[in-house]
Order: structure tokens, then sequence, then C-alpha cells
């Protein structure tokens, strides 16, 4: 068999075949699909929903994506109420103590508190001078005085103190020279410290 | 990223949380009467310093709204009679720090503030009958006055003592009674010291302060000294006849009677000195007095101007011995 006659052999076959095809197509009834088709599909691609607690936990590992420009007003709100939290959160300003100013060093006295109370656990020296507030006012005790001694440098003034023990209890320099009822239940020793001319009193 | 979301998501719960609260009824009630309160005390002549300094003891010791309002009331009503403002903002810093209800601050503060207006009508009479301006009266020193009725001073003892005190100017009355007020507290009788207190008035003795005498009578009084000896002695030094150190040893004090505390070092190395301008107390006890503290009266001496005696409470306490700290 040629070349030539092998192509119109199959040229004819294919014809046939294309035909027959045509036929049997021709030949399938028309039929509509079920009305519930439709609704079952869908139910079937549905997204399920998830639990709020999933819902949130995959909301918080998508990656959030915005557009600047729209978030600075919001950005602006938040950073307000950051700052107004700030300002809010941080320990309000106290006067500066004047014994902590490195620069009025010189003008300053030494002033020596010592009490002697063994059986204290912690002594601290509450004033006037320190807005009666114990921090950073702890006495040490010293063995060889068997004393509580903390050193202060203050300016010369007049000044109410008294020592604070084990945490709570106001007790009034026993050795000092004048005393005031504070009004509270409480005595107060009263401290001067002159510096006219370097003179000094403590009561 | 897991923690960028948790960060965002908190901050925004903090947010919502902040919002709510400021948006509470009871929060805008409270803070409006505080700006209320601080709007009047405005009017009313209290420095915003002093407004703020109350607001932020408020907010330091977590006061309720109603309470700091109180506070602040008060600041008003004394600036409204034109007394002192601060040392009653101070009162009330102590008395927070102390950890006492405000309700008891406030009465407290009130009845401070009723005795410096008691203070003043005495004053004013007296200085009226001195024939000084009573534009003389510093409120540092009303207030010293006022804190004497602490001290165990009564009203009664002082509205005497004003009618007969001889003339003299505030600051030496203030001293005076400062010097009374220890007396008293170191037991001294009322006749001895009035004795005292009246010729320190008329020499000018008390226009530094007394205290130093004072030291002197208290530890003269601890030592059982009769309390004629005492004025006989205390009268010496007042018409300048001796000097304290004098005085001291002829009543039989050792410096380690004379010690009290605290011990103060003046800022150009020199011990404690005295105020009294005496002729050198005795100063030298502070560096060799050691581990006993018995140096007490290691800085209390010396003469003011030279300061000659005084070096022994520096040495003292550089030696870490005796600093004037004595116990008994």
């Amino acid at each position: 068999m040629s070349n030539r006659n092998v192509r119109e052999y199959t040229s004819e076959k294919v014809g046939k075949d294309l035909r027959r095809i045509a036929g049997l197509v021709a030949g399938i009834p028309d039929k509509e699909p079920p009305d519930t088709l439709l609704g079952s599909v869908m139910t079937q691609i549905q997204p399920r929903r998830l639990s709020l607690v999933k819902r949130l936990w995959c909301k918080a590992h998508t990656p959030i994506s915005f557009t600047p420009l729209r978030m600075v007003p919001v950005g602006a709100a938040v950073a307000a109420v950051l700052v107004l939290a700030v300002f809010l959160g941080r320990a309000p300003e106290r006067h500066d103590l004047p014994f902590t100013s490195p620069g009025a060093e010189k003008s300053k006295s030494k002033v020596f508190f010592t009490l002697n109370m063994p059986y204290a656990s912690t002594v601290d020296v509450i004033g006037s001078f320190n807005k009666w507030t114990p921090s950073g006012f702890r006495m040490h005790w010293d063995e060889n005085r068997k004393l509580w001694v903390l050193p202060l440098a203050l300016e010369k003034g007049r000044y109410e103190y008294a020592f604070l023990v084990d945490g709570k209890k106001v007790v009034p320099d026993p050795r000092a020279l004048l005393h005031q009822d504070d009004g509270f239940g409480n005595q107060n020793s009263i401290l001067v410290v002159e510096g006219d001319n370097g003179n000094e009193t403590a009561i | 990223m897991r923690r960028l979301s948790s960060q965002f998501i908190r901050t925004w719960a903090l947010v919502f949380l902040v919002l709510a609260v400021m948006s509470s009824p009871l929060f805008a009630q409270g803070n409006q009467a505080v700006d209320i309160a601080v709007q009047r005390a405005k009017e009313a002549g209290v420095p915003e310093k002093e407004i703020n300094y109350v607001l932020v003891l408020g907010y330091n010791h977590h006061l309720r709204s109603e309470e700091v309002t109180a506070l602040i009331r008060i600041t008003r009503e004394a600036r409204a009679e034109n007394l002192p403002v601060h040392p009653l903002i101070s009162k009330m810093e102590e008395g927070l720090a102390k950890g006492v209800k405000v309700q008891v601050i406030e009465q407290v503060v009130r009845q401070e503030l009723k005795q410096y207006s008691f203070v003043r009508t005495l004053a004013y009479r007296a200085m009226d009958r001195w024939e000084v301006p009573v534009k003389g009266l510093k409120n540092s020193d009303l207030v010293r006055l006022a804190k004497t009725l602490s001290m165990g001073i009564s009203e009664q003892e002082m509205k005497g003592f004003f009618e007969e005190a001889p003339p003299t100017s505030m600051k030496a009355f203030v001293n005076a009674f400062e010097f009374m007020a220890a007396m008293k507290q170191a037991g001294l009788s009322s006749e001895a010291t009035k004795a005292v207190v009246f010729a320190g008035l008329e020499k000018g003795y008390f226009s530094k302060s007394g205290l130093n005498l004072a030291s002197t009578i208290s530890a003269a009084k601890r030592g059982n000294i009769a309390d004629h000896e005492i004025e006989t002695a205390a009268l010496g030094v007042i018409l300048g006849n001796r000097s304290i150190q004098e005085t001291q040893k002829a009543l039989g004090l050792e410096p380690k009677d004379l010690g009290r505390a605290p011990h103060v070092i003046s800022p150009h190395g020199e011990g404690a000195v005295s105020t009294e301008g005496g002729k050198g107390e005795r100063g030298g006890a502070g560096p060799g007095s050691g581990e006993g503290g018995e140096g007490g009266a290691g800085g209390h001496g010396g003469d003011a101007p030279s300061g000659g005696g005084g070096h022994g409470g520096g040495a003292g306490s550089a030696g870490g011995g005796g600093m004037g700290v004595g116990h008994r």
C-alpha cells in the first residue's frame, strides 16, 4: 500500500467515526437537572462557621493588612490613649528632696540620726525632710556602738522627724530635746539646723 | 507575629477599659466635684502649685474624689482667712504618709488652722501693744508659735505670756516660746521657766535660738538638780555672767550628760556649735570617744565665730566613733 492510499483510507475512516458519534449524540434524550441539585451543591461547598474561640484564634494568627493613611485616625487615638496611660501610670512628680541635689552639698550640715533600739528588725527615719516616706532612709545597725545609725545631709531649717520601727511603729527620738504632738496619736521630734555663721542646733 | 497580635488585643482592651471608666457617671461626677473645688480654691487665691500638690497627694495615696475635695476645701478656707496654706498641706502629707484616715487628717488640719487663727489674734494684739507693725508677723513665726501649742503649752498659758511679756521682736518671742516648751518638757517648774524666759526676753537673749541653754537645763533636770539651782545657773548665762560651759561645769554636768540627738556637723567641717555665742564649750570628745558613743557632747560646744571647740564631732564621725551619739 502506497502512502497515498494509506492517507485516503484514514481520512475515510475518521469521517465515518465522526458521523457515527454525531448520530449517537443526537440520539441522547434531553433531560433537565433536578431542582435540588443547586442547593445540595451549594451546601456542600459552603464554608463551616467556626466557634468563637477558634475564630478569635484564627484572627490572632492572621497578619493584619492595612492602608497606612486609613489608619492615621486610629493610630492617633491609640497614641493618645497610650500617652494618657503612660501619664497616669508613671509616678507623679515629687519635689526633689533638698539633700539629693549634689550642687548644694557644700551648704548642708551632716546630721547623724541614732536610735538605741536593739530589738528592732528595721528602723527608718521619716520626717518633714523626706516627706515622711521611709524609702531610702533605712538606718543601719552599728554593731560596735549597738545603735541604729543614719547620716543625712540637710539644709538649714527646722524639721520634724520620727523613727519608723519595723515598718509600722512611729517612735520619737528619745534623745531629742523637744517633741511635738503630731495630732495623729504620735510624737514627732524637732530638729533645728541653723546655717548662719556655721551655727547648728540640734534640739 | 503572635506576640504582636496579643499585644494589639491587650492594647485595645486597655483602651476600652480606660474609656469605659472615664465615661462612667461616677467618674465624671467625682471629677466634677474636684474640678469645682479646684476652681473655688483658685478663685480664693490658693496658689496653683499648692492645689496641684494636694491633687498629687490624692493621686499618690489613692484618695477618693470627695476626700481630695475635702482637702482642697481646707486650703481654700485657710487662704480666705489669709492664713498660711503650705504648712497645712505638709500636715496632710504627713498624715497620709503615716496612713491616717482622711477624715482624721481633716480634723487635725482644721484644728491647726484654728491654732493659727488664735495665735495670730494674740500676736496682733501684742504687736499693737508693742507698737510693732502687724506686717512684721511672718508666716513662719506664726506657724512656729502655733506649733508650741502641740508641745505642751496651753492656749491659756500662751495668752497670759503674750499679755505679760516685755516688748520684743516676734522672732525673739518665737525663740522664747520654743525655749519655754523645751523647759516644760524637761520638767522645770513653771515659775523657774517664767523667770528665765522673761529675763531672756528683757536681755535680748532670744534673738538667737536658746536651745543650747535649754539642752543644758534639760541635762541638769535629768541629773536631779534642784529647780532653783538650775534657775540661778540659767540666769547667770542670760545675764552674761557665765558661759554655758562654765554653767555646765558649775552644775556638775559631764559631756556624756549633754549628748543629745541627732548630732549635727556644720558644712564647714566643724563640730556642731553653740548658738549661744559662748566661749567654747567642750567639743573635743569626738575623735577619741570611740565605740561607746559616750562622746555625746563632742560637737555641741564651740564658740560660734571661731568654731574652736567644734572639731570633735566631725573627727568623731570620720573615725566611726564618738559622733555625739552616746546612749544611756
